[in-house]
């Protein structure tokens, strides 16, 4: 499959920069969203054939996902996690809960094979009957709160879920042949599987239904007849916390071609929007609901990190002043929303501009939906073509990375940072290159300095890449990325990733935002806490009036 | 050992890369060891041997006639990107050339880029190959060489298999990849556990 374009989409110069990236919401397209529309659109129905797990909260369960072909059945394992063995380091050894998505309904034997194994985590060893790993942690707060609360006949209060969000937060969701689990190729001519992490996000989906009956359960277990389950309109905005650090941002460098296809996929149903000559009072009153939903979703959104504090606060008043644009605009005729965006373009941030890029694709599912299909890469990989002209790989080089040109690659500030694997950790890291020893383990993850390296290496050059790289084997990984982006607009990030004032946060909010995640709460520069499925109906509520809208939640009175 | 077809790759990636090669050819040693076992055939074990062994060379120039005692992912990484000559049908002579496995794969991808099925042979093996399919035939080709190697093009071949989605790997092999592989992490210091830590704990 080709990398996909973007008919009338943004100029890629000013997508890709880190901080827009970094302002990214979710949308119609996000992998959740297109999960549940998926499910609720086929009638997906859910069983629990097993939930064996005791009154000190250790045990089994197995849920079940049957689709109109398959089934899938996630088995979680809960375990009695002392409170000083609980973090959420990537790098952890024992956690409350731990989940594996098995393709098919697994038997005893698959079972047993599975506690000996899915506990361990990176420890243990999967096969290819699964599709992904993976393992949470209990908010201790919220946990014991809501169980506190059912035991004694009490619903838990509004005010701890809305502050928390989360029963449980997951430190790694693995598939694509993690640890031994089934490669993406077994599973991609799936259609349930055709768009990205959609076996990570029914991971997620189905492990909020265990957290639910979980903490039932436990609470039973507490207060025996007094116990009572959880109201479902309380249970429905319990959602699942995920910890995500550095790891995920090399992610973004690593998959050129599907970060494209993305932010292609998205840019494709903005232009589509922006082109509608004009917008029927419906459509319009579609998205006023949903713009006075972010609002207070904005208003919800809570955080301590002073940077993503003061840009909150800017979308908040952001997005007020959008709303009272919107309320004096005549938006029925005349490109109704290319003026609206335009306007937004001058008038508001960053933040409050990438979150209407997102509300005006909620009236028009029908135009915008069949764009989730282009948005995997299941290309066999890309293949140099060494019969290119070194002279149109120079041009080519400087359309994707004039910025890096422009960069003064001497000053220490501009390679101030360097990408590695620690030793002791296995995971990618942000050092410091003048005060750490790490430059020998740097990672390949500097585009815009390898760009300009390339550049100076091609003055002078003649003849085909393939004489070029017969010389030169050093520069073979950006000649790659050169020619890859010739072809994918979208395939770079135009901002520098090793500069002193490198934002890693940005890096994982796009990829976040794509997965569909709100809340976004940076505990640092470099790792952030998010919350997936909040207000999303649960397996058994699933149906098409709730499958599309559910992350936006109600406006107060 | 059963691994999954990431794994290979991300293993073999990191080997060679700890094993000193640059970047885009420990890219394309992943590559190409992932799609040896995906066929079945001992990719791990052939970098296992080729990479901390003699390092062969490069072709001196990209004519049809590759002389020297030369490295299969550099002659590999050549011959993809020369893969026009086999539209033109014309083919390419490699004098001794290492590890002669390790050359399929590109010789795979070149086939795929100009859409014809190109044959690798040495003496005792013959192997036909386009994109993700492969044809073997005769015993040997899993051999340390060096061995005069011929590719060439043509219009049809025996019947093709296509890949797996699992490779058996020898454990030798992969413990040794495995410790090339650990010299791409960073030894931990003092202040890299307090500058560049990732998600903390709370």
């Amino acid at each position: 499959m080709r990398a996909q374009g973007a008919q009338g989409g943004r100029d890629p110069a000013q997508v890709m920069r880190l901080s827009r990236l970094g302002s990214f919401h979710q949308s119609r397209l996000s992998f959740m969203r297109i999960l549940t529309r998926r499910m609720a659109g086929e009638a997906w129905w859910f069983t629990r054939p097993e939930f064996a797990v005791d009154a000190g909260g250790v045990g089994h369960a197995i849920y079940c996902a049957h689709g109109p072909e398959r089934t899938y059945s996630l088995v979680a394992f809960s375990h009695a996690l002392p409170d000083e063995a609980r973090s959420d380091r990537v790098i952890a050894q024992a956690w409350d809960a731990t989940f594996a998505l098995f393709d098919g309904v697994p038997d005893a034997a698959d079972i047993d094979r599975l506690r000996a194994n899915v506990p361990l985590q990176e420890a243990g060893r999967l096969s290819a009957r699964e599709l992904s790993l993976s393992r949470a942690n209990r908010s201790v707060r919220l946990w014991e709160h809501v169980v506190a609360r059912l035991a004694s006949g009490a619903q838990p209060d509004a005010g701890e879920i809305a502050r928390v969000g989360y029963l449980m937060r997951t430190t790694a969701v693995y598939g694509s042949g993690k640890m031994g689990a089934a490669d993406r190729e077994m599973i991609a001519d799936r259609p349930e599987f055709a768009a990205p992490f959609q076996v990570e996000m029914l991971t997620v989906y189905l492990i909020r239904a265990f957290l639910r009956d979980l903490v039932e359960h436990m609470a039973r277990a507490r207060g025996a007849d007094r116990a009572v389950p959880l109201d479902p309109a309380v249970a429905r905005r319990i959602g699942i916390g995920n910890s995500t650090g550095l790891g995920m941002a090399p992610f973004l460098l690593n998959h050129p071609q599907l970060l494209n296809n993305w932010i292609a996929a998205r840019e494709g149903a903005l232009a589509r929007v922006r082109a509608l000559p004009s917008a029927s009072a419906e459509e319009l009153a579609v998205f006023e609901r949903v713009l006075a939903q972010s609002i207070a979703m904005a208003d919800l959104w809570s955080t301590e990190h002073a940077g993503q504090a003061a840009r909150v606060a800017g979308l908040r008043a952001d997005l007020r002043v959008l709303q009272a644009h919107v309320a004096a605009a005549d938006l029925r005729e005349g490109h109704p929303w290319e003026r609206l965006f335009v306007w937004a373009e001058g008038a508001l941030g960053e933040e409050a501009q990438e979150c209407l890029a997102s509300l005006l694709l909620e009236p028009y599912g029908a135009l915008v939906d069949d764009l989730a299909q282009g948005m995997a890469d299941d290309s066999a990989g890309f293949c140099i073509d060494g019969a290119m002209e070194v002279q149109r790989l120079r041009a080519a080089l400087r359309r994707t990375y004039g910025w890096a040109l422009e960069l003064d690659w001497a000053d220490p500030a501009q390679t101030a940072r360097a990408w590695y694997v620690s030793e002791a950790k296995l995971e990618p890291r942000l050092g410091e290159r003048a005060r750490e020893p790490i430059e020998p383990y740097e990672q390949p993850l500097a585009p815009g300095r390898d760009a300009a390296r390339l550049w100076q290496a091609l003055q002078g050059a003649k003849g085909s890449v393939a004489e070029f790289l017969l010389a030169h084997p050093e520069h073979r990984h950006m000649v790659r990325r050169v020619q890859i982006c010739a072809d994918a607009p979208y395939a770079e990030i135009r901002g520098n990733t090793i500069a002193a004032d490198l934002m890693p946060m940005d890096m994982l909010r796009c990829k976040l935002s794509f997965f569909g995640a709100v809340h976004f709460d940076p505990r640092s520069d470099r790792w952030v806490r998010i919350c997936l499925f909040g207000n999303a109906p649960y397996p058994e509520e699933l149906s098409a009036e709730n499958a599309d809208f559910w992350p936006y939640p109600p406006v107060p009175a | 050992m059963s691994r999954s077809l990431n794994e290979i790759e991300a293993m073999a990636l990191k080997a060679a890369r700890g094993a000193g090669l640059p970047w885009g050819m420990a890219q394309e040693a992943g590559r190409a060891v992932r799609w040896l076992q995906s066929h079945g055939l001992p990719g791990v074990e052939a970098l296992a041997q080729m990479l901390p062994g003699e390092a062969g060379a490069a072709p001196a120039d990209l004519g049809g006639h590759w002389q020297g005692r030369l490295c299969p992912l550099l002659c590999g990484a050549s011959l993809c990107d020369t893969a026009a000559r086999f539209a033109r049908g014309e083919g390419v002579v490699m004098e001794r050339v290492l590890h002669p496995l390790l050359l399929l794969p590109f010789a795979a991808m070149a086939g795929a880029q100009v859409g014809r099925i190109v044959v690798v042979e040495w003496e005792g093996a013959k192997a036909a190959c386009c994109g993700a399919r492969l044809a073997v035939t005769g015993p040997q080709v899993y051999e340390a060489g060096p061995v005069m190697l011929r590719c060439y093009a043509v219009q049809e071949a025996a019947d093709s298999r296509a890949p797996g989605f699992r490779g058996d790997v020898e454990p030798q092999a992969w413990r040794m990849l495995e410790g090339l592989a650990a010299r791409t992490y960073a030894p931990e210091s003092a202040e890299s556990r307090r500058l560049g830590a990732g998600a903390g704990d709370e």
